[in-house]
This record gives C-alpha cells, sequence and structure tokens, in this order.
C-alpha cells in the first residue's frame, strides 16, 4: 500500500463525500487508515481493504455528522438581528455585484504519480468490480431502440461512486447536454480523448490539468439514461476505439 | 443490527464516556474496535454514530481531546475531561441502575 497516495485519496473522498472541516476530514481519515491496516493485519489483502474502504467513503453521508446544537433563547435572538443585518447589506450591495456561478470550493489535488504519455488506462470509477451492462460497437439503443453504433461502453454503479480520470490530460470541457447529461471531456497526451457522461456531479472545471486517479466526479443518471451508470468514451486521433482494451491498468 | 441502532440512541453518549473512563485516552476507531470486540461482533459502531458523540461530548466539555502524529497523520485522542468526572459518573451510574432494571423487568419469569 502506497501510504501517501492512500491518504490522500481518502482525504479526497471525503472531501467529495460533502465533509468541509478539516479537522473532520483529517481524523476520518486517520480512520479509515486505522481501519485498512487493520484489515490487512488480519489477513485481507492491502489492495482489497483499500478499494473496500474507499467505497465505504464513497457511500457515507456527511449530514450524519453534522453536532446539532440546541442554541439558548438570548442566541437565537442574536442570530436573528445578525441575518436581518446581514440580508439588508446584501439587499443594498446585490446589483452592483454579479457573482459567478457553479464554482467549486476545492479541487482535489493530484492523487498518484504516473508515466507521461501513456494512453488512459485503468477503471474510471472506483469500484470493486465493473459491471458492464452495454459493450461498445453496434447495438440497439435502450432508450430510442434504434440500431447504432454505441462509441462507449456503460457501467451500473450507484449515484454518488466517485468517477475517476484514466490518465494524465486537461479537461477540455464540461457541461449539461440533453443526451449525455453531465459530462466532462479530457485531452490527454498522443491524441487521446476521454468522455464521461450522465454524471451526477462534475468535480473539475475546464481547463484544468489532471492527474491520472483524481476524482473529476461522481456517477449519476443525468441526459438520456434509464438507470445509474457511467457511459465511458476513449477516443484516439477523435475516432472512439474500445474502452474495454484499455480497462487494465 | 437496526434494534441495537435504536437502543445505542439513548445509550451511546454514556457508552463512550465509561470506555474512556476506564481506558484513558482513545482514538474513535480505537473505540469503535474496543466496543465490537467486547460485544462479540454485536455492537459495530459507525462513524455516522461515534464521530458527532465525540464531537458533541467535547463541546459540552465532558471530553476533551489532544492529537498526535502517528505513522505520518495526525491522531484525534479522547479524553475524560478531569473536571467534570463527577457528572461523567453519574451519567454512567444511572444507565447501569436503568439496566439493571431493565433486567429485572425482561427476566422471562416475570
Amino acid at each position: 500500500m502506497n501510504s501517501d497516495h492512500t491518504t490522500n485519496r481518502i482525504s479526497d473522498l471525503l472531501r467529495l463525500a460533502g465533509f468541509k472541516d478539516k479537522h473532520t476530514v483529517e481524523e476520518l481519515t486517520d480512520h479509515y487508515l486505522s481501519h485498512i491496516e487493520n484489515e490487512v493485519k488480519l489477513g485481507v489483502n492491502s489492495q482489497q481493504a483499500v478499494r473496500e474502504t474507499f467505497q465505504d467513503i464513497a457511500n457515507l453521508d456527511s449530514s450524519q455528522f453534522k453536532v446539532k446544537k440546541n442554541l439558548p433563547a438570548n442566541r437565537w435572538i442574536l442570530l436573528c438581528v445578525f441575518l436581518l443585518t446581514t440580508l439588508g447589506f446584501f439587499f443594498l450591495q446585490s446589483n452592483s455585484t454579479k457573482e459567478k456561478l457553479n464554482t467549486p470550493s476545492n479541487t482535489p489535488t493530484p492523487l498518484a504519480l504516473q508515466i507521461n504519455n501513456e494512453p488512459p488506462n485503468g477503471a474510471p470509477i472506483l469500484q470493486n468490480t465493473l459491471d458492464i451492462t452495454s459493450d461498445f460497437g453496434m447495438r440497439m439503443h435502450p432508450y430510442t431502440k434504434s440500431r447504432k453504433h454505441h462509441r462507449g461502453i456503460d457501467i451500473r454503479a450507484k449515484i454518488g461512486t466517485p468517477v475517476i480520470a484514466t490518465g494524465t490530460g486537461k479537461v477540455i470541457e464540461t457541461g449539461f447536454k440533453k443526451k449525455p447529461g453531465k459530462y466532462i471531456i479530457i485531452q490527454h497526451e498522443e491524441g487521446f480523448t476521454t468522455k464521461f457522461y450522465h454524471l451526477s456531479e462534475i468535480a473539475v472545471e475546464e481547463n484544468e490539468e489532471i492527474k491520472k486517479g483524481q476524482i473529476i466526479g461522481k456517477v449519476g443518471n443525468s441526459g438520456l439514461s434509464m438507470m445509474p451508470h457511467l457511459h465511458y468514451e476513449i477516443l484516439k486521433d477523435e475516432i472512439p476505439v474500445n474502452p474495454k482494451e484499455y480497462l487494465e491498468p | 443490527m437496526d434494534s441495537n441502532k435504536k437502543f445505542l440512541n439513548g445509550t451511546l453518549n454514556t457508552i463512550v464516556l465509561a470506555l474512556l473512563r476506564d481506558n484513558g485516552r482513545m482514538y474513535g476507531y480505537e473505540i469503535c474496535q474496543k466496543t465490537k470486540e467486547a460485544t462479540n461482533n454485536q455492537i459495530n459502531l459507525t462513524e455516522g454514530a461515534i464521530y458527532p458523540t465525540l464531537h458533541r461530548l467535547e463541546k459540552e466539555g465532558l471530553l476533551f481531546s489532544t492529537k498526535e502524529k502517528v505513522n505520518g497523520r495526525v491522531r484525534k485522542y479522547y479524553h475524560v475531561n478531569q473536571s467534570s468526572i463527577k457528572e461523567v459518573n453519574s451519567q454512567i451510574n444511572l444507565l447501569a441502575q436503568f439496566v439493571g432494571n431493565l433486567r429485572t423487568l425482561l427476566k422471562p419469569s416475570l
């Protein structure tokens, strides 16, 4: 187990799961690393322990971790006064500033070192096994029922499963369109491009340089999609190639 | 495990306080493991249960925490605040008494 990479990835996954507080991320990172160490001590294969832990984190609900506190009555009054003052202030300011929407608050840190120039490879989601529900090539479209060339593969996964970059590169496009739903397109070296469709969340920005293994978003069911899954494409010089041939790292 | 969850709702605070009082400082994962071992895998505390409890008890002043570097990372240890030991003891005793009463009430002979 490469502990630095595992540590970084755990912290990253926690932030993606909605944990904003630095101290909580630090504490939970120690929790999960302790768990991995314990599993390995019990004889579990370290890679498997790491993978299963990542999956556990991806399924975490950060809202459970909020400490609820009953405010005494005088604090409520103070809070109301504060809110009213703040609202008034923003009301006065609102015409003079226009905030840019959709600016992610934290950009995931690079997760793994890799040799540049290698084609994108490995699994595009953090999941133990890949359940490919639709292969590359000619197929009947599940939605439109027409026979069409499928430009990628569909991998079934739960909504929220982390989607990761399969190679170092640059995000050239993100957004939402009717068919792909929320999508990300990444350009890699040697004329390779990867595309990720039907996401529920996008965690990167256009023009962002990313590293292989970095979490770029979450699996979803957006766009023309019958069930939660990731549509994953690899293109070489603009021509779609079979991603299945690149799934092994 | 659902029934355990139901019962833990009102008792987890006290269980954590008792573990910390009797074992000295402990960190979150250690508390989960200790509980699991002591109950023969019957009570499995989740992260979503243990950490909010620890954080709340710390906010209330019954616990305090220290940080230490372990294996290159930061570990947060919790301790019972000795200035609150009376209250901690009283909470533990009350729960122990309640459990005793439950045992009497749930006796099959009754």
